[in-house]
């Protein structure tokens, strides 16, 4: 069972949810049935809820997707969803805070473009998908090879956590920032 | 102690508020006294037993419409931080630092201080039309500055505002992980 985690509030300002529910359904057209989306944050839009849940019972996929409800915090998941891959939304190559958090705490991410005009932007590692069609690919590929790739998105993870971490040059800005003027403590 | 001050408005799980909670713990590893002022938001959220547990203070209050709140001594409370931020400000903090433009409506009149840092925690892909939300007046102080965590808000932004209405300056500092760590 491959399952893909989307840690995001269910509320207007993230116009992501819908992605989803296609990909279950082109995976369920391409044959791919042993998998599973699941939202994992609180409903604070009934009604992109409700969006969400008829457009799935229209592709008849949705017993491919599974919502939590509620916001849980990353580290107190059960340990089945923890197992999976947790996809994080970027723009070009930025990538938030959703991931940086489960790569820290050990957990698997996984990373699609949402801005269409960077899709070129994005880094060409695996497990970094510029569009749904590369997303979709990557599944597919999971559900045939999961332990080979499974070993470079781990990697691929490590180099992105690396990235997160202050530098000298880092600090120094920071703190001119906090402490304009005065950066010598 | 020098003590900056850092306004939000939420404290929930979220990417802006990870985000204040590093530049939180940045802070106090570099001997600076962070202060949170959350505005409109008197629940109890993710972060309230964190920033008790690290002893940083964190202050709950409005500061506009503050004829609506039924409370005395709320009301009493939101007239100590409109003088306090308006009159003692510059005196009080190192510098203020807003999370989110999307709080500049709330706060950007009320601010006396010369060094306001204005966080942009969002890309304009997230808005209708690939359009930020945010009022122009809020963009024009040169003395301001807009802190762009990612290079592609630099280039929506620019593009977005005109140089006549854009005046802030803008820079970017990327996210960041271990702002407790010292070294």
């Amino acid at each position: 069972m491959i399952q893909i985690n989307l840690v995001a509030r269910i509320d207007d300002d993230k116009n992501i949810f819908l992605d989803l529910v296609y990909v279950a359904y082109m995976l369920k057209k391409d044959g791919i049935t042993d998998f599973k989306v699941l939202f994992i944050g609180g409903v604070h839009k009934q009604s992109i809820y409700q969006n969400i849940v008829h457009l799935a019972s229209l592709l008849n996929v949705e017993s491919h997707i599974g919502f939590t409800m509620k916001a849980i915090p990353l580290a107190q998941l059960p340990g089945d969803i923890k197992q999976g891959y947790f996809l994080n939304y970027t723009v070009g190559a930025f990538v938030g805070y959703s991931a940086i958090e489960s790569i820290d705490l050990g957990l698997r991410a996984i990373f699609l473009n949402g801005d269409k005009q960077l899709v070129d932007d994005m880094p060409k590692s695996v497990g970094m998908c510029p569009d749904l069609n590369s997303l979709i690919a990557l599944i597919t590929a999971l559900t045939q090879d999961k332990d080979a790739i499974d070993i470079k998105i781990d990697e691929s993870n490590s180099q992105l956590k690396k990235s997160y971490l202050l530098t000298a040059a880092d600090r120094s800005n920071l703190l001119s920032l906090l402490l304009p003027g005065n950066q010598s403590l | 102690m020098n003590k900056i001050l850092i306004v939000s408005n939420l404290l929930r799980i979220g990417g802006a508020e990870k985000l204040l909670y590093e530049v939180v713990c940045f802070a106090r590893a570099n001997n600076l006294e962070p202060e949170i002022l959350v505005l409109d938001n008197y629940d109890r959220e993710h972060y309230d037993p964190i920033y008790e547990q690290m002893n940083v203070k964190v202050v709950r209050t409005r500061i506009s419409l503050i004829k609506n709140l039924r409370s005395p001594l709320k009301m009493l409370e939101s007239v100590i931080w409109i003088i306090k931020l308006k009159y003692f400000a510059a005196k009080l903090y190192k510098s203020i630092h807003v999370m989110g433009l999307y709080n500049l409506d709330k706060v950007y009149h009320h601010i006396n201080h010369k060094q306001r840092f204005f966080w942009n925690v969002n890309n304009a892909v997230q808005f209708v039309d690939r359009k930020f939300p945010y009022s122009a007046e809020f963009l024009g102080d040169e003395n301001d500055t807009i802190v762009c965590i990612n290079k592609y808000q630099v280039t929506e932004m620019q593009s977005q505002y005109s140089p006549e209405l854009l005046k802030a300056k803008i820079t970017v500092f990327k996210l960041f992980l271990g702002g407790h760590d010292t070294n």
